[in-house]
């Protein structure tokens, strides 16, 4: 789909399901038995929202909202989310270009552990990042004693750990569209007397567009929710560390209106995000 | 980008089983038609002389340029050969307009954007796509988006053009067109610009190439002018391309003795030794089939090369039905007719109530049969 418009008409065999699908078409496919599952599957994810919503006072939520403690919590999950997918598209996209590239046993290395951070529980994460960069560990060690600096609960403690959490989100996106089609574009590139360099701007990133807005809003989404390594690397110090999700975990133990009220404002955080930039795979079949 | 001369290739290379072994040369302004069946290297062929695979032997030479010198590792990228490359699927650039696809190749070397634009409009012009400068690609038909790549890949005026079956993913309309459009390009007698084209349509071949090889199973088996090679076929395959039926043998004095022993005669010879290994040429449209029972009236008759056969499956082919001929299932004795194709009036197989599995009589006048030397491998 990414790009290769140019070789329609190659399989036959395609063409009987490039009918336009209307309300009309039978969907021949899926058995009636599956909709139960799917149904409580639905559910599952969407009556807990539903929950939040019969318990939130909504008279008070402006007031709730335009807390001290919830604006700085705002403010600071917007800018370490932002500057953390920045990270990630910065030295995101060329790993993702290497490893689609990369071939062999090496390249199945790499891409193990460029996916550790996805299933590692993010409290791991975060302990393996302070044990890196505190004051013990090796690097955090060297940058104490060379530089003076100390990165463990700090802001850029913050965008350290949400950049390790989200970077696979990104990364994963763009080496599947890369993988997903071949070099031809590439190798016309070459042949037009484009080098490498030429290729990569002019050819690889216009194509990966696609792919690279939809692992960016990913990649925001997760790191506006990262909560396990921050606590852990960065702790919750209000203003400095305490991102909106650290804020809710506060709330909720003194003040579980406000909490409430959080939660909210990050759930329709998530739905513009989606509505904006609306991942390829939530479009459906065009 | 640079005055190109003439291509000179000899390429040496292994992919699993497979080895390739050619030597194909080009002189400055000329075509060159590649003909193989699939698998027989011709794709691999041309990734070695675009730069895009490295031959494990040989070198490949534009002009007075060494672009691959195995032996003195030379390998030239291919930003920097000077070869254009069109292929079955044109391979526009998605996100560009087809000026800026035309563009590209200018652009990548550095001309300036005017510049570059100039160059494309000129060659948008040449091949009547000008009109389409701000379409995207997605916007374009097959034909239209063939003719604005090959606009790219000569725009970029390389020394070399290599087109890999440039028609063959185009329908029966657009074909034809871009046929006569690469005509008009290819054979323009710019001595600056040589050409390589792989083709599965012996038509190509004959429009658009001057001279011809065919590979098979990774070597040259045959190669001359265009004409002269479909004309007088030495192997199954070129014979096959060419839409002509081949018998294999040996030359005997006005004929053919097959391998089973059937003589064929023919009414030329073209000056083959006798007992030389040879082959019988014969267009199908030459092949006259008769109802089976018939067989002896039709021995009795002035026909000698006469067999006995079964239909062994019919094609419409444009105004006459093809047949494909299988031997008898009696005996040997008619081995030769195995797998010829013969061309019949719709009219007469109704007639004749022609299907699969009925037995048949063929006859092909000596008058349609040429006997050449057969390729034995080593030439």
């Amino acid at each position: 789909m990414t790009g290769t418009g140019n070789n329609a008409g190659a399989t036959s065999a395609g063409s009987i399901r490039a009918g336009r699908t209307d309300d009309t078409t039978v969907a021949v496919g899926v058995p009636r038995l599956l909709r139960v599952p799917a149904a409580l599957a639905l559910a599952l994810v969407a009556l807990p929202i539903v929950g939040l919503l019969l318990r939130t006072e909504f008279t008070r939520l402006p007031e709730l909202l335009s807390s001290q403690a919830s604006l700085h919590a705002l403010r600071l999950s917007l800018t370490t989310a932002s500057l953390s997918t920045l990270a990630c598209i910065v030295l995101g996209v060329p790993l993702a270009v290497v490893l689609a590239r990369a071939a062999g046993n090496l390249g199945a290395l790499l891409r193990t552990i460029v996916l550790l951070p996805l299933v590692l529980p993010p409290v791991v994460g975060g302990l393996a990042l302070l044990y890196l960069l505190g004051v013990n560990g090796f690097l955090g060690y060297l940058l104490d004693v060379v530089a003076g600096a100390r990165v463990p609960f700090t802001t850029a403690a913050v965008v350290l750990a949400q950049t390790f959490v989200a970077m696979p989100f990104l990364v994963i996106s763009l080496e599947g569209s890369l993988r997903a089609r071949d070099e031809n574009y590439e190798r016309v590139a070459a042949t037009l007397g484009a080098r490498p360099w030429t290729v990569f701007t002019r050819v690889t990133c216009p194509l990966l567009l696609p792919a690279l807005v939809s692992g960016t809003v990913l990649c925001f989404a997760r790191a506006l929710g990262e909560f396990g390594a921050t606590i852990t690397f960065a702790g919750s110090l209000q203003g400095v560390t305490r991102t909106l999700p650290l804020e809710v975990y506060a709330q909720a133990e003194s003040d579980i209106d406000s909490a409430i009220a959080l939660s909210l404002l990050l759930i329709v955080i998530a739905i513009v995000v989606i509505g904006v930039a609306r991942p390829r795979s939530l479009r459906g079949r065009a | 980008m640079t005055p190109g001369g003439g291509l000179r290739a000899t390429v040496d290379i292994t992919r699993g089983d497979f080895r390739l072994r050619a030597d194909v040369g080009i002189p400055p302004g000329g075509v060159l038609a590649v003909l193989g069946p699939n698998g027989s290297g011709k794709s691999t062929l041309l990734e070695c002389i675009a730069g895009l695979r490295h031959p494990h032997g040989g070198s490949v030479s534009l002009g007075e340029r060494t672009l691959t010198d195995v032996a003195r590792g030379v390998h030239i990228p291919p930003h920097r050969r000077g070869v254009g490359v069109l292929g079955q699927a044109p391979l526009l650039f998605p996100h560009c307009t087809v000026q800026d696809n035309v563009a590209f190749g200018p652009r990548a070397r550095g001309a300036g954007r005017a510049a570059a634009r100039k160059v494309a409009r000129e060659w948008m012009e040449r091949l009547a796509v000008a009109e389409l400068a701000a379409h995207k690609p997605h916007q374009l038909s097959g034909g239209q988006a063939q003719r604005v790549a090959l606009a790219r890949t000569l725009a970029d005026e390389p020394g070399l053009v290599l087109l890999d079956e440039p028609l063959a993913a185009l329908d029966a309309d657009a074909g034809p067109a871009m046929r006569a459009v690469l005509g008009r390009v290819l054979r323009d007698g710019d001595p600056a610009r040589c050409g390589l084209l792989v083709t599965h349509d012996p038509l190509d071949a004959l429009t658009l190439a001057d001279s011809v090889i065919v590979l098979s199973g990774g070597a040259v088996v045959e190669q001359g002018a265009t004409r002269e090679v479909l004309a007088a076929p030495r192997t199954s395959f070129t014979a096959r391309i060419a839409g002509l039926n081949l018998v294999t043998g040996r030359a005997v004095a006005d004929g053919l003795r097959t391998v089973d022993g059937a003589v064929l005669s023919a009414a030329r010879c073209d000056g083959v030794r006798a007992g030389a290994p040879a082959v019988a040429v014969f267009p199908p449209g030459n092949v006259t089939v008769y109802p089976g029972h018939t067989a002896g009236v039709v021995r009795a008759g002035n026909h000698r090369n006469t067999g006995s056969a079964v239909v062994e499956s019919l094609e419409p082919h444009g105004p006459v039905v093809r047949l494909r001929i299988a031997a008898p299932r009696s005996g040997p004795e008619h081995g030769w007719v195995a797998g010829l194709t013969a061309d019949v009036a719709t009219a007469a197989v109704a007639e004749l109530g022609l299907e699969p599995g009925q037995e048949v009589e063929v006859a092909v006048p000596a008058e349609a049969i040429g006997v050449h030397e057969a390729f034995t491998g080593q030439s």
